[in-house]
């Protein structure tokens, strides 16, 4: 039972963490940018809401059919297939707003928002097209624009329906082009990122993969980059079984200082958790 | 979930164990809530504290909640995964070879 509350645990916070994903934007200053961005994202969320509460619905009764067969003495009924991804109806449903405005701000980095909106969601589609030439937008007529943050991300997470190799260009393209060394060092690590999170820790590839996020983490001055870089090292080389865990010096819900290592001496379950 | 931490908190009660969490959710007044509330018996990190520039879970490498690390008594790890049963029954054989009568 704790295992399938664990796996259904797992599920809920993949389907959010998938949705949070496909919803994000940033603010703008101008206000009737803002307004028509805001209006497009708050559609969007309002129908992703809906979805998850669809979601939610089915979860909560998968587990009560199963909690009904365990009580009865049944086998338990087959999980149901669970979406991980908004529904293809519901991009498209809203895919052609976005595009109809990132059309009326093209040249302007005005744009960008609700380009990247498409580059994140039209992969749900499966239009390989719309997703190839948003992509080649944002990193030709925005290429030094410095709004580029979170475009490395979502190209790299939409190189299986572009193309490894493609989504390899486009990203090199910001690397070299990008006046941002945060946003170069971002399209590294999303470049790489695969082969540091996957090849074995024996492999040419990830000694290489290694060595170049190692140097976009060095040359970036966002020190979130250099956290993230050596938290995926360290968790395939050192945050493994067997080794020695680090501490953690931090604060608990109250506000009151305490660290891991107060409990050496005594086994540990550490349990990353959230209430959702 | 909480039922199966609470119940091995409880059991383990004057044992050589802790279940030591790091929380992810961002409205802390309401976690404290529902920490009262629904009686979770056990530390938690803030994962994120306000003005902290990164995560434990990203510093531990975590990519997916909940994720459960099992530590021995000298700190080392023994067991890291998803799989709640796997991580109790590893929990469980730990301390019972930690309480066994040396030499």
């Amino acid at each position: 039972m704790i295992r399938t509350g664990l796996h259904v645990l797992a599920l809920g916070a993949l389907i959010l963490a998938a949705s949070c994903a496909y919803s994000q934007n940033t603010p703008s200053a101008d206000p009737a940018h803002r307004a028509r961005l805001e209006a497009l994202d708050t559609a969007w969320n309002d129908g992703l809401a809906g979805w998850r509460e669809e979601q939610s619905v089915a979860i909560q009764k998968a587990m009560a059919d199963m909690e009904a067969a365990r009580k009865e003495g049944r086998p338990p009924p087959p999980f149901p297939a669970m979406q991980m991804a908004p529904p293809k109806d519901l991009v498209e449903k809203h895919l052609a707003d976005y595009q109809n405005a990132a059309t009326d701000y093209a040249g302007s980095d005005a744009a960008i928002p609700f380009l990247l909106w498409i580059l994140r969601n039209a992969p749900l589609t499966g239009d390989k097209d719309t997703v190839d030439a948003t992509a080649e937008t944002l990193t030709t007529a925005h290429l030094k624009s410095r709004e580029l943050g979170e475009v490395p991300i979502a190209i790299s997470t939409c190189s299986r329906l572009i193309g490894e190799d493609r989504a390899a260009e486009l990203l090199r393209r910001i690397e070299a082009g990008s006046p941002d060394g945060d946003i170069s060092a971002r399209a590294t690590l999303a470049r790489v990122g695969g082969a540091l999170r996957n090849a074995p820790t024996s492999s040419e590839i990830y000694a290489n993969a290694k060595l170049e996020a190692l140097r976009a983490a060095a040359a970036a001055s966002d020190e979130a980059i250099q956290i993230e870089v050596t938290g995926i090292i360290d968790g395939r080389e050192k945050l493994v079984i067997g080794e020695v865990a680090p501490d953690i010096a931090g604060i608990d819900l109250d506000g009151v200082a305490f660290k891991l290592s107060d409990y050496k001496g005594k086994v540990v379950m550490l349990d990353f958790w959230g209430d959702w | 979930m909480y039922p199966h931490e609470r119940s091995l908190v409880t059991e383990m009660k004057g044992r050589p164990f802790a279940l030591v969490g790091v929380n992810s959710d961002k409205d802390l007044a309401e976690i404290r809530q529902i920490v009262k509330k629904k009686e979770l018996n056990w530390r938690s990190f803030q994962n994120q504290p306000e003005n902290a520039s990164s995560t434990i879970s990203t510093s531990w490498a975590v990519h997916g909640w909940p994720t459960v690390v099992i530590l021995d008594d000298q700190m080392r790890i023994r067991y890291r995964g998803h799989d709640g049963q796997a991580a109790i029954d590893a929990v469980k054989r730990l301390v019972e070879e930690l309480e066994k009568p040396t030499g």
